[in-house]
């Protein structure tokens, strides 16, 4: 398996759509820029997200996977235009085929973009206003969209409710009436009220009980069949991923370090960062136990304000040469659709999941 | 990849767990009915909340409540002492007290009052008495509780140097006391809302310039600081244009706590999930504001607000005691107090700084019951 | 001398509430061996913190432990040998905290809440020798040190002056390791201490967990949400419910032949690596502790529930072949036989 020839073309590769992206990221980065003082002198800048090229097709589900404070997040809002990037582009291919660039809309131009992309947040606790009931959380993009008619709007929360599990009737309900996994569904219900493209799921499973979070994948995996929905999975879990997800990122420090297929990446791994990931993920079989024992990566993730100059994992890969601490390798194709950054990828055979 | 649907989907929908009280009220009961919920359950503010009702309302209507007006005086009974109020009358029940008979010591020359129990002084509701103008307009000369006959003496709580009716100055002294706290806090609320907002949601410069000049006000000490604004007011002005003033003086040291914790609730909000969501949604600056960040601490706001009365209260009667604030004859319980500013006052007829004395601590304990109590039921969603 | 550290019995911990009683803790009982890897397995609300805070006499107001017995067989100091029940020992008293620490110590899910920003590393592993061992300063020093190398902190020496703001959470993890272990505990509990981390950090302190325990013999108690952790670590598994024991089996047993249906369903729940089958969750949610429903407490999502059986009276812990037990009408005697056998 390891070090296949390039052009190799995974079977599932065919899966995806052959029409343009629907949305298209690149060269985007993100950099919080703390100021202080009268004179906003610069007192720290950190670097989120550095240069990230993504595409992701419509009607698919795209993992993004890494962990905490590697930019994921960021990442997420940054394409929901909750931030402004510093630089890059997120291309977006519009109902009526029009390609726009969302990282250059002004404030007052995002709301159509922004119902078309919409985001689910973790934490279902502090994302629904507690002072709001399920009916004037879920109506608010209504309103703010046009729909002005009281009874049509309540009759759309209703048919969103069942849509998402829940009881038209709970309507008037506030959220402190409901379980972690209902309040999710109402973060998904609002999240759907204006018939989006694209959904990002911030960790949307994290933060629930073991047999809810199943319900939600269900769920999510329901609605993308149903309403023809594109999903972009932020997650740490890469149990989810592999259920959910037919392309995966991973990301490291900000940048993406390999993209591919979950099959390939997971079968195939091409960057030792993802190796490093798939051998902590502990086995669901006690009688697998001896086989997790490479835990390849030494140490922890470095702070993104002192990265190492060359590629980002450098200072904690087994593999690292003095080519990898100074230079950094470059995110390029090294087979049909799988990605990966880099620079002994060819050499290197690495463990699959 | 595939995704197999079983035949035996379960069902989608979930039943509700419920809380054992009153799930249904519960669930769909808004913000401020929790919050009304929970405070019912704090019977120390519960009752501060009584007390204050009582007393507001005692002070509206002070002039039909009080057995006299204001400028009823009568020199005879210079310091008269508090009388004793009898309930039961020979066999018979019904409301009586004693005259006094006036005394001059031979060896002081002081004059000293004795209770004259061979005759009473009947006492009743609604009785007839000196004539007042409620609100200046509503005429009357119906006093709740008074002697039968007009121009009997009547001193419940004693009197003062003119011989006038303590009981009566406190009743209407709780007017300029129990207002100028309302109204100075909600001066100081404005200025805070607005100044905390503004420092809060934009940030940069302006917050910079908001704060220093908060770390200024609040770095001059109070007393001097009043001395100083209060000497400015002219003398020529009437009671009323003075008490104003005090009020705005008041209010415009007060605002500064309130516009920190406004401006801190607005910093930690702005980075909300649920802030985040609405935006995302299409609400604008002024929505997210008012529909979703406001709402969320007007019940904190609400409870500092109603500790800070107090503080208000307590400014005046220092104001007024020290001579700086409201002078005779206007009456406030701070006006009342300085009046019993001397050594005469406290041996020989104690009462003049006991009443307003004790109006001050009760109310001044009141507000502070129900704003402990407000606090703690202020964030219904904490667990 | 036998190999039990630490024996639950029935053990009851309930919260007062305004809204009425929760039974946190409702009839307990398990044991835990010298070298072995309990895990207490559950979603939240089911107990499993509330259980290990009542070992360690930690239960907060409104909470009491109002039944059952917590053995201890006490292995240091002058009652080595002895047993002693800690549910009869006051909270604050003298010997209770000769105990914590020193006999049973804990590790908590985030570090920083039981690690002090204010002091450097090396004087709170220090703080936690001196508490229970009479050496001279030097030699606590020496044993500090030689505690934060075990738990392979990199660098020992120069890390006993770091403060913990200045480490990662994995570090964290590993000096409040360090100091529960500066006495060498016969038991440690772990309450969720990888939750936190990360999966490449977890898998670091998972490792670590599985060389500690065998360089020291300890015995572990280890509760988590997650099933894969448990199949990495645990010898033995207790699955709670609603402050109920519904499972308790070897952990290959767990795996591979679960018998309560609860424990099958949260198995079901979990996507299996490289398969893309749908998953088959649990219905519902977790019932609010105040309205617990009648008879099995989990009838009313489970999938086998019986009709006028399950919904009524108490259901007892049955036991099944090798140790196993499990607390489910399907296994007593009387549905058992006239049913058709299960398992």
């Amino acid at each position: 398996m390891a070090s296949p020839s390039a052009d190799t073309a995974h079977p599932t590769a065919a899966a995806v759509p052959v029409a343009g992206p629907l949305l298209e990221v690149r060269d985007l980065s993100m950099h919080f820029i703390k100021r202080a003082g009268l004179r906003a002198k610069i007192v720290s800048n950190v670097r989120a997200v550095e240069g990230v090229d993504l595409t992701i097709h419509e009607g698919e589900t795209v993992g993004l996977v890494g962990e905490t404070g590697c930019g994921k997040s960021t990442l997420g809002r940054c394409i929901v235009r909750a931030y402004e990037p510093t630089s890059g582009q997120i291309h977006y291919r519009r109902r009526d085929g029009q390609v726009i660039d969302a990282a250059k809309l002004r404030r007052s131009q995002l709301k159509p973009y922004q119902g078309e992309v919409r985001l689910v947040f973790q934490d279902p606790y502090s994302s629904l206003n507690p002072r709001m009931n399920l009916l004037q959380i879920i109506s608010e993009p209504l309103l703010l969209h046009g729909m002005t008619d009281r009874v049509e709007r309540e009759q759309r929360v209703a048919d969103l409710l069942t849509r998402v599990g829940l009881r038209p009737e709970f309507m008037r309900r506030y959220p402190h009436a409901f379980s972690g996994g209902q309040r999710q569904r109402v973060s998904i219900a609002r999240a759907l009220a204006l018939d989006p493209r694209l959904v990002i799921a911030d960790e949307a499973v994290s933060a629930l009980d073991v047999s809810v979070r199943a319900q939600i994948l269900n769920l999510l995996e329901d609605l993308r069949a149903e309403a023809g929905l594109t999903y972009l999975m932020i997650t740490h879990d890469l149990g989810v991923v592999d259920y959910l997800c037919q392309r995966v990122a991973v990301m490291y420090l900000g940048r993406i370090v390999e993209f591919g297929t979950t099959e390939e990446v997971y079968g195939n791994p091409r960057h030792p960062y993802t190796e490093t990931l798939l051998a902590a993920i502990p086995k669901p079989d006690p009688r697998q136990r001896g086989q997790r024992t490479a835990v390849t990566a030494r140490g922890e993730l470095p702070d993104p304000g002192d990265a190492p100059p060359g590629c980002p994992f450098s200072s904690r890969c087994p593999y690292a040469t003095d080519l990898c601490r100074n230079e950094m390798p470059p995110l390029r194709e090294t087979s049909t659709g799988h990605l990966a950054a880099c620079h002994r990828t060819d050499e290197l055979s690495l463990r699959p999941a | 990849m595939t995704v197999t649907i079983p035949d035996g989907t379960p069902p989608r929908t979930e039943p509700v767990t419920m809380s054992a009280t009153d799930p249904r009220r519960r669930d769909q009961a808004s913000q401020w009915r929790l919050v009304w919920w929970r405070f019912r359950k704090h019977k120390l503010a519960m009752a501060g909340a009584i007390v204050l009702a009582t007393v507001y309302l005692l002070a509206i209507f002070a002039d039909f409540v009080a057995p006299s007006t204001l400028d009823q005086y009568d020199t005879r009974y210079t310091y008269a002492a508090p009388q004793t109020v009898h309930v039961y009358d020979d066999g018979d029940w019904g409301f009586y007290t004693h005259p006094y008979t006036m005394q001059r010591d031979p060896d002081t020359f002081e004059e000293k009052f004795a209770v004259d129990e061979s005759t009473k002084i009947a006492l009743g509701f609604f009785v007839h008495g000196k004539p007042y103008e409620m609100f200046g307009f509503i005429a009357s000369d119906i006093h709740l509780f008074g002697p039968v006959h007009a121009g009997d003496p009547f001193y419940p709580l004693g009197a003062n140097a003119q011989g006038q009716d303590v009981l009566s100055r406190v009743l209407h002294g709780a007017r300029i006391s129990m207002s100028i706290g309302l109204i100075g806090v909600l001066l100081s609320l404005l200025l805070g809302l607005l100044l905390g907002g503004i420092s809060g949601y934009y940030g940069g410069a302006v917050d910079t310039v908001i704060q220093r000049v908060i770390e200024f006000l609040t770095s001059i000490p109070t007393i001097p600081l009043w001395m100083g604004l209060a000497a400015a007011v002219p003398p020529t002005w009437s009671s009323v244009q003075t008490y104003l003033a005090i009020t705005v003086i008041l209010s415009l040291l007060a605002w500064t706590d309130l516009a920190r914790q406004v401006r801190g609730r607005f910093l930690a909000m702005r980075h909300e999930d649920f802030v985040t969501a609405s935006i995302l949604d299409g609400a604008g600056p002024m929505r997210v504001m008012w529909r979703h960040m406001l709402p969320s601490f007007t019940s904190h706001i609400i409870a500092s607000v109603t500790l800070a009365v107090p503080a208000m209260i307590l400014a005046e009667t220092t104001l007024s005691f020290l001579g700086l604030g409201l002078q005779y004859p206007a009456v406030s319980w701070g006006v009342l107090l300085q009046e019993a500013q001397n050594l005469r006052a406290i041996t020989t007829a104690p009462w003049l700084v006991l009443a307003p004395g004790i109006a001050v601590v009760v109310a001044v304990l009141s507000f502070n019951f129900v704003g402990d109590g407000l606090r703690d039921a202020a964030d219904p969603y904490r667990q | 001398m036998s190999d039990v550290i630490l024996q639950v019995q029935d053990l009851q911990t309930h919260y007062l509430l305004r809204d009425g009683v929760t039974r946190a803790v409702d009839g307990v009982s398990f044991d835990v061996r010298r070298g072995r890897t309990l895990c207490v397995v559950g979603e939240s609300g089911c107990g499993k913190s509330a259980t290990a805070h009542s070992i360690l006499q930690l239960v907060d107001e409104p909470g009491k432990i109002v039944g059952g017995r917590i053995l201890l067989h006490r292995t240091h100091g002058e009652q080595a040998g002895q047993v002693v029940d800690l549910a009869a020992l006051p909270a604050r008293g003298k010997q209770m905290r000769e105990i914590r620490g020193r006999e049973i110590a804990m590790v908590f899910q985030e570090p920083m809440t039981s690690l002090s920003p204010v002091h450097t590393v090396g004087d709170q592993v220090m703080e936690a020798i001196r508490l229970h061992l009479p050496l001279p300063e030097k030699q606590i020093h020496e044993r500090a040190v030689d505690l934060l190398d075990r738990v392979r902190i990199p660098n020992p020496r120069r890390h006993m002056d770091s403060y913990t703001f200045q480490l990662s959470g994995g570090m964290r993890q590993r000096v409040s390791l360090a100091a529960a272990l500066s006495c060498e505990p016969a038991l440690l509990i772990a309450d969720e201490p990888t939750t936190a981390l990360d999966v490449t950090t977890q898998a670091q302190i998972l490792d670590l967990f599985a060389e500690l325990q065998q360089e020291l013999d300890m015995a572990v108690m280890f509760i988590t949400h997650d099933l894969g952790v448990v199949a990495s670590i645990a010898d033995e598994v207790v699955v709670m419910y609603l402050g109920q024991v519904a499972e308790q089996t070897d952990v290959d047993s767990l795996f591979h032949r679960p018998a309560h249906p609860y424990t099958r369903a949260l198995l079901s729940s979990v996507p299996k690596p490289g398969t893309r089958t749908r998953l088959a969750p649990i219905r519902g949610g977790v019932p609010s502790p105040y309205d617990r429903p009648s008879g099995c407490a989990f009838h009313p999502r489970c999938d086998a529930m019986m009709p006028g059986v399950c919904d009524r009276g108490p259901v007892p812990l049955v036991d099944l072949d090798a140790g196993r037990a499990a607390r489910c009408m399907l296994y007593t005697e009387e549905v058992a036989r006239d049913g058709e056998p299960v398992r």
